[in-house]
């Protein structure tokens, strides 16, 4: 199964980043959406299928908690899994973003640590090869 | 405290570098090296328990190998100015977000400002609670700790350093 992917990321590096580790992780791609804010990732949302979005926290114009908080706001939208990938270290903050429904990936990341959340939010299943559907 | 937290920097530095852009750092022994020939400043602001700034000085050579890394592009020469400061802005906002909680452990709340590049006169004047040096294959880099204040006594008996 493909998936159609929101990054949203105010660093264009990051978001290069992200797509590329998704690769190393073999999660198959469908569509993918590239946002700079929690705006901008909102008006996608508004017009794309998306299954998973993958999300910093510390963004301009509007941030990735308050993203979540729209996400979750909304029928369409409420269901689909979010992925915060941030460097945030403070243990009360990423508890309330878990309570939010997010999981968390600190930053630095591997691609092994993407792949395993990617699997399990998405619950998908390895093959016999080692890739995943 | 300060060999220590030099220390804790250096491990944060090195461990950054390595995951994020796959480049490997070494803390240059003694005084190390002062950083000279074409330098690229960024920092990171920083509120909470205590406030100030994380501030990366590094050689310029290093930056089209770090944004060539992240971006997953194996032509170093087509890497952009713009991409080359993107990519060094999210490496100092990785290593300000892990120093943090080095330091003062994972129950302190901390607000980071965006990352951004320094100039010069930027720099903070006053005396910083630490530096650490690390050379890569063809450059150096300097990390520093500027504080506004002290950190509070209840911070520095918590931590091990």
């Amino acid at each position: 199964m493909a998936i159609n992917l929101l990054v949203v990321d105010d660093s264009k590096v990051m978001r290069a980043m992200v797509l590329k580790t998704m690769g190393m992780a073999e999660i198959p791609l469908s569509e993918v959406y590239e946002a700079s804010n929690g705006q901008e990732g909102l008006d996608l949302l508004d017009n794309h299928w998306i299954d998973l979005a993958i999300v910093d926290i510390n963004m301009p114009v509007m941030n990735g908690e308050e993203l979540i908080d729209r996400m979750k706001e909304n029928p369409e939208t409420k269901d689909i899994p979010v992925v915060v990938i941030s460097t945030e270290g403070s243990k009360a903050r990423i508890e309330r973003l878990q309570r939010k429904g997010a999981t968390f990936i600190h930053k630095p990341f591997s691609a092994e640590a993407i792949r395993d959340t990617v699997k399990h939010v998405l619950k998908m299943e390895d093959r016999d090869d080692g890739k995943i559907e | 405290m300060t060999e220590k937290l030099n220390d804790v920097i250096s491990r944060v530095v090195v461990d950054t570098f390595e995951k994020l852009a796959f480049m490997f750092a070494f803390p240059e022994e003694g005084k190390g090296t002062e950083p000279s020939g074409d330098l690229v400043r960024a920092g990171v602001s920083f509120l909470g328990p205590f406030s100030g700034q994380v501030v990366i000085c590094i050689s310029s050579v290093v930056l089209p190998e770090l944004g060539a890394n992240m971006l997953g592009m194996d032509d170093e020469a087509g890497v952009t100015l713009e991409n080359q400061h993107d990519a060094l802005k999210e490496a100092i906002n990785v290593i300000c977000g892990n120093l943090l909680p080095a330091i003062a452990g994972e129950e302190p709340v901390f607000n980071m400002d965006m990352p951004r590049i320094l100039s010069l006169n930027d720099i903070p004047s006053g005396d910083h609670l630490a530096r650490v040096r690390l050379e890569f294959d063809d450059g150096h880099c300097e990390v520093m700790v500027h504080l506004d204040g002290q950190i509070p006594e209840e911070i520095t008996n918590q931590i091990a350093l």
